[in-house]
Order: C-alpha cells, then structure tokens, then sequence
C-alpha cells in the first residue's frame, strides 16, 4: 500500500479542498430537506420570512414615530445605528467564540483534521469564513429590515443600499475576529472549563446590564425627555475608537447622501477588518496544534461522590412517588442539574422576568387604575406562558427520545412504560410548574391583585403548566427521533416543530379567552378591581382549565400508546 | 505545561537496519494536571512491521497514539515520525501518516465516497489512483452497498470501514489505529488483519492499539504493553513469554505482567 508516494499537487490549497467539502455537505443537506420534508422547509422559510417582514415594519414604525417626536436629530446623531451595530458586534462576538471553541479546540472534526496534513492557518481562514457567513445571517434578518426601513422614512440615494451592504459585510468581519481569539484564549490560558467561562462573562454583562437599565428607570423613567436621557446616559458607546461606530458612521452617511465620508468610514472598517482578520489567522495557525492540545488535556470533570442535593430535593419534591420511580426521577433530575446549557437558559429567562416583576412599581404606570392592573397582569401571563411553550417544546420534547436509546434498560425495570411516560410528565411538571407559578405568584403579588383575580391567574398558569407539559411528553413519546442524539435538532424535527404549533395554539387560545373575560370585567370594574367575578366567567375560567387538563390527558394517551409499541 | 520551547531537532536515529524509523518515542511523558498518563516512555517503531500496543483502560496507550499523531504534545520528550520531528515539522510527518481513532470521526452528510474523495484531495493523490483503491478496497471490506448513502445513516462497524478505506487511499506509510475491529464482523476482521500484513510487507508500519488480544497475537510483529503510563514489556510474542516466564496464550502473558500476583 505504500507504492505511490502521495504528493500534492500546487494548484488546490487546504482552504478550496475544505471549501468544496462544505459546499458538498450543504448541497447534501439541502436535497435532502427538500426531499424528506419539503413541507417543513417551506413552513420554516415562511416563518423566517414572517419575523423578517414584522421586525421590517417595527423598525419602519420606529423610525416613524420619531420623526413625529421630532427626533430626526437622534437618527442623524447615528444613535440608533451605533447602538445597533455595538450590540451586534457584541452578540456575535459572543455566539462565535463559543461555536469556535467547538470547532477549533473540542469537536472531532478538529482532530481529524489535525491528523492530517491540512496547513493549520487554512482551517483557521475557513472558521473565520464560517464565522463571517455566519454573521451574515444576521443582515438577513436584521440588517435588511433596518436597511429598509431608514430607506422608507429617509430620501436615500442609490449608492445607500450597495453601501449599506459593504459597511455590514466589513464590520461583521471584526466580531468574527474576536470571538476567534476569544476561544483562543480561553483554550490556551483556561481550558478547564470553558463553558462556565462564557456564562460567567454572559451572566456579567447581564447584570451589567440589568444594573444599567435600574440606574436608568431611577431617574429618567417619569420624565418627558425619557429618550434623550438615556441617549445622554448612554453615549459613552460612541467612542471614536470603536468599529461600531465607525460603521455607523459610514451607513449615516450614505443615508444622508454624502458619499465622501461614507466611502472613508467604509475604507477605515475595511483596513481594520482586514489587518485583524490577517493577525488573527496567522496568530492562531500558528498555534492551532498547541491551543488544541492544552484543551484536550484541560477538559476537567469534578468527582461527585454523592449528590446528596439532587437525592435530598428529589425526596423532596416526589415524596409522593414509590421509591423504585423516585430513583428513575433521581437519575433526570441528576442529569438536568448537571448539564447547565437546560437550567441556565430557564434561569436567565425566569430570572429577567423576576427583576421585571419587581421592578413593575417602579414603571410609569398607572398600577391603581384598574384597566391598567388587568392589562398588565394578562401581559404577564401572556408573558411566562409564551416562554414556558418555548422552554417545553426544546427541552420537555426531546426527552423522550433521548431516553428510547436507553430503553431495553428501561425495559428490564419491573415498570411499565406508560408509568416512565408519567413519571417524565411528572418531572417536567414539577420543574416548569414551580418556575412559571413562581414568577406569577410574585407577580400578582407586586400587582397587589384581588383573590378572584389570583385565583384566575394562578389557575390559567398551573393549567397551561399541565398542558403544555402533557403535550410536550406526549407527543415527544409519538414522534420520537430514536437516532438523535442532539437534543436541538429532536426538538428541531417533525414532531418538535408540530409540538411548537400545538403549544402555541393552546396558549394564544388560552389567553385569548382570558383576555375575553378580563375585558368583560371591566366594566364592572372601573373604579377599584373587584373580588368577585361574574358566574360566566368562573365558568370560562374553570372551562381553560379543564381543556388544558384533557390536552394534557390526550397528548399522553397518544403518547403512551405509541410508545408501548416502540421496540427496544 | 507543553515544552514549547524552539529548540534544534536533531534527525532520529536510524535503526539497526539503517533504515528511518517509522516511529520514534524519546523519553517522551504525559501528564493530565497531577495525573501523568505517560511516563518516560522510549519506543522505535521499524519500517516493516506490525505493532500491537497493549495495556489495561487508562494505561496511556491512546494518549502515546495521540502524541505521536500530533494531537497531543508532550510535556516532555521528543517524538519522530518516518524522519520528521513532530514539533517541528508536523505537516510533513502527517503527510506519511493516517490515523483511525476508536470513534472514528465522518462528515454525516457527506457520502462515503465524497468523503473518501475529500481525503484524496486533502492528501493530493491523483484521482485515478484513488478511484483504484478505493474500488479494491470497498470490494474486499464489502462497502458497494453504502459507499453512495449519507454517512448519517451508517452503523458503527460501516463507519469503521469507511474510515479505514480513507485512511489508506493516500498509502500511509505509518498507519495508526486505536481498537481497529471493535464491531466489525469476522470476515472482515480478517480482511484488516490481511491488509495490516500487506502494509507491513511493503514496508510500511502498524502502529494498533487494542484490547483484542486475538488480533495482536494473529499479526503483530512486536508487543508493547503499558501499565500506568510505564512500558513494562516490548518485544516479540516469544520475548515477552521470556520476560513474563510463562509459556502460555498472549493474554495469560498479558495478565501476569500487568496484574502480577493478582492473577
């Protein structure tokens, strides 16, 4: 096997080799969506097309309004387009650095590619072009609706769009940088745990942030010149050294017709991006081997010698349970408490949503007039359920399907099936219950609202809680992805997407009738929110209830039936 | 920490035939934090021949694989692989090698022709003396069937057969394996063993490392086992029978030197 010396030749570099490779994978992916599911491509295209059409006409009204207060000045101050263009760079900084530390420093494509003779610097180059198609998409979907919108509300010249375009694909370039050599340092210098490192730095910012807009409410949140308060707050991000603001600069300018600047600006982002994209490549080709290596062998994995938290709390919250099933909860409760990507996601949402409630007394709101109490109580509602349809459809979904790869284990507990399919609705329950109920019973509190009122609110959150979980546990029990074991992309499948819909539809239903009967209370409510409510509308109430009981009931009938028939 | 210091690489020594060594391991050790997964290891691996590296789970055989494919570095000592300094001169050492992990890693949605065809490139091997490998070799491991379907689909034993056939379209001539027949069946366990000794008779080598002890008593010229990151015997099958004085089956061999009176 060794006759041939393998020699290569000089007119294919690494990069077109890699470069042809991926083109082929996503010419492979794309048949094989158009030919496996034509029906879910076109479904998600619409989808995209929805958000994009409705961010266009948000942006578009925005721009609108301001011009009616008279705030042109802000626009051309280019406020908006710093803001936007910081806050973009900052993201995708974020989402490239951890997608690079995958890539470069953890998955098996990296040592694959390692092993073989493929020059370090070009696979860097690919992941920096990954990284900025990547960023790309974020002018799809952001950047064309901003684009749009500016040109709609602002007499523009031909060379805006063409320029709008360039000053985009030349600043994405430097965030992509960034979260290179982001996950450069991290793998050279902290290894060990590169995950908490990034939600330490995400939790920061966060609090950072959240410490910034409590700072904000304080003092300008009653005032009439609230915007230009926190414009004045805030210009601190228009240093003259940021690409950001450079860029935006640049867009200003092209949509304010002056073509000189817009074109400098241009020609500032384009030397910068390209000189940092040439340091960053070459620094980490350089040490791409060596970076590699340090994080293999820093992967760090704490002994656990007996996890009496997850024991204690599981005898806690499942007291109820026989002890062979509590040890089945045990082992999820065990593995949802060490894998930080499920609770941290509930966490940061759940946690926004308490610093909101709290902070609900003090918003410029009138929170004793009734219409207003209702108004925003429902939002709330409105609020936690939509995420909680959310949380359950990518996380209580694909439950089920992880855990068929483990059945004939399963199949040898002295349990039968339709028993583990309750003790996962059980589980999911327990926690998505306590989490919305929770926030809600905090946020009627703060509300200060009547008992009726309580009762009707805690009533419609602990119903959706069942149902959403029902549905998610049963129909993730009758289309389960047995080959998967990405937890995305089950949730990304047919069944996931279905359980979205079906999600989706029981809360918009469920606060549509709400919002029918808070708005049928009103009338008898317009001087002080009542303690009690009209015979029909207990009845309404009782009514969601149950409907979200029988969903629940129904989507696990479905689901256990097909799972008893699943082979092992 | 790596010992990254640019220092002068000198050439490894030739072996006794005068030949490059296909492999060679100088004082080279590992470690993890405070754990040290190798230790002090010296290894010369010939053009030629077969080598079976043994030892129990977590005696550092995959992490010796890994440092002289380059993956790893080590903390100390040096590696050579067909004449070239790995530190040094990695790209050209890699340029004669082929590495099959245990897990053998595919693009799920290449086929396994496309990605036996981007291996070719990556390696630059004309593409018809590719094609004429790959048409041999996807006759004798039985590959016809699913060499056109997306790799996603395939079963641990088919992924193991592609990844084979990829490591040898460019004609290693050092060809590493970690656990090269976990999966597969037995014809074409016998196949591999057949390719291993054709490899090794066109003076290429094998560097496998393996618990099947079956495979390394069928092909390996020479055996080393590791002990907690310590070689404790090298040589032939009939050396190592001398050194662990007992005249039995490999694997009694292997028990009596890595679990001595325990057995």
């Amino acid at each position: 096997m060794t006759d041939v010396p393998a020699k290569r030749p000089r007119s294919r570099s690494d990069l077109a080799v890699l470069l042809r490779c991926r083109a082929v994978q996503l010419r492979n992916v794309v048949d094989q969506q158009l030919r496996d599911a034509p029906l879910r491509t076109l479904a998600m295209l619409a989808l995209l097309t929805l958000i994009w059409v409705a961010l266009y006409f948000l942006l578009s009204a925005v721009f609108r309004h301001l011009r009616t207060w008279d705030l042109v000045g802000i626009v051309a101050d280019q406020h908006i387009f710093v803001h936007f263009f910081l806050v973009l760079g900052v993201m995708l900084a974020f989402s490239n650095a951890i997608l690079t530390f995958g890539a470069l420093y953890g998955r098996e494509e990296a040592a694959h590619l390692l092993s073989t003779p493929v020059h370090p610097r070009q696979v860097v180059c690919l992941k920096w072009f990954e990284g900025v198609v990547l960023s790309s998409w974020s002018f799809l979907l952001l950047g064309v609706p901003l684009m749009l919108a500016v040109a709609r509300n602002t007499p523009v010249a031909w060379y805006y769009y063409p320029l709008f375009l360039a000053h985009f694909t030349a600043f994405v370039a430097i965030p992509a940088c960034v979260g290179l050599l982001a996950a450069w340092v991290v793998a050279m210098w902290a290894p060990r745990r590169p995950m908490a490192i990034a939600l330490c730095i995400g939790l920061v910012l966060l609090v950072l942030v959240v410490v910034w807009l409590w700072t904000i409410s304080r003092h300008a949140l009653e005032s009439s010149e609230w915007l230009q308060v926190i414009f004045k707050q805030i210009s601190f991000v228009k240093q003259p050294l940021l690409p950001s603001t450079w860029t935006a600069k640049g867009v200003a300018a092209a949509a304010e017709q002056r073509l000189s600047a817009s074109l400098f600006y241009l020609l500032v982002v384009v030397g910068n991006a390209g000189f940092v994209s040439w340091l960053t490549i070459n620094l980490l080709g350089r040490h791409w081997a060596e970076a590699f290596s340090r994080a293999q062998q820093g992967r760090f994995y704490p002994t656990i010698r007996n996890g009496w938290v997850t024991r204690v709390a599981c005898a806690v919250l499942f007291f109820y349970l026989p002890r062979r099933l509590r040890m089945v909860l045990l082992k999820d409760l065990r593995s949802f408490a060490r894998d930080p990507k499920q609770w941290t996601q509930i966490l940061i949402m759940f946690g926004l949503l308490v610093i909101y409630v709290l902070n609900l007394r003090r918003l410029p709101l009138d929170l004793d007039n009734p219409g207003m109490k209702t108004l925003i109580a429902f939002l709330n509602l409105t609020t936690v359920t939509l995420i909680l349809a959310t949380f359950t459809s990518r996380f209580v979904f694909p439950l089920l399907s992880l855990e068929s790869q483990q059945l004939w284990l399963l199949e040898l507990l002295p349990t039968r099936r339709v028993t583990l399919l309750l003790v996962k609705f059980l589980f999911a329950l327990t926690v998505t219950g306590l989490s919305c109920c929770g926030v809600m019973a905090l946020a009627v509190y703060v509300l200060r609202l009547p008992t009726a009122w309580v009762i009707v609110d805690m009533g419609i959150c602990a119903g959706i809680c069942i149902g959403l979980c029902g549905l998610a546990i049963g129909l993730g029990a009758r289309f389960p992805l047995l080959q998967q074991r990405n937890p995305a992309r089950i949730a990304s499948g047919f069944g996931g997407t279905f359980n979205l819909m079906a999600s989706m539809m029981l809360v918009i239903g469920q606060m549509a009738a709400v919002g029918y009967v808070s708005l049928k209370e009103l009338p008898a409510n317009l001087a002080t929110l009542g303690n009690t409510l009209m015979p029909q509308s207990w009845l309404i109430v009782g009514g969601l209830m149950g409907l979200s009981v029988i969903v629940a009931a129904l989507a696990l009938w479905i689901g256990a039936r097909h799972f008893n028939r699943l082979e092992c | 920490m790596p010992d990254d210091k640019p220092q002068p690489e000198p050439r490894s020594q030739p072996t006794p035939d005068g030949a490059t060594p296909a492999v060679r391991l100088e004082h080279v050790s590992k470690h993890f934090g405070a754990t040290q997964a190798v230790h002090d290891l010296s290894l010369t691996l010939r053009p030629g021949e077969v080598f079976a590296f043994l030892g129990p789970n977590g005696a550092g055989k995959t992490t010796t694989l890994k440092m002289t494919t380059g993956l790893l570095r080590p903390t100390s000592g040096r590696v050579w692989v067909c004449g070239y300094a790995m530190a040094k001169d990695g790209r050209l050492a890699k340029q004669h090698i082929a590495y099959v992990p245990d897990q053998p890693f595919i693009y799920e949605k290449l086929t396994g022709r496309e990605f036996v065809n981007f291996t070719r490139d990556m390696y630059g091997v004309p593409a018809p003396v590719a094609a004429e490998r790959l048409a041999t070799l996807s006759d004798r491991l039985d590959m016809d069937g699913f060499l056109d379907q997306l790799a996603e689909s395939y079963s641990h034993g088919m992924k193991q057969k592609l990844a084979l056939t990829a490591a040898l379209i460019h004609a290693p001539r050092l060809l590493i394996v970690d656990e090269p027949i976990v999966g597969l069946d037995p014809r074409t366990v016998r196949v591999i063993k057949d390719i291993f000794r054709e490899i090794a008779d066109a003076r290429g080598t094998v560097f496998m490392c393996t618990h099947t002890l079956d495979i390394a008593e069928a092909v390996a010229d020479r055996i080393g086992i590791i002990h907690e990151g310590h070689l404790i015997a090298l040589g032939t099958l009939e050396e190592l029978r001398q050194t662990a004085a007992h005249h039995g089956r490999l694997e009694d061999v292997f028990l009596r030197l890595t679990e001595g009176d325990r057995v």
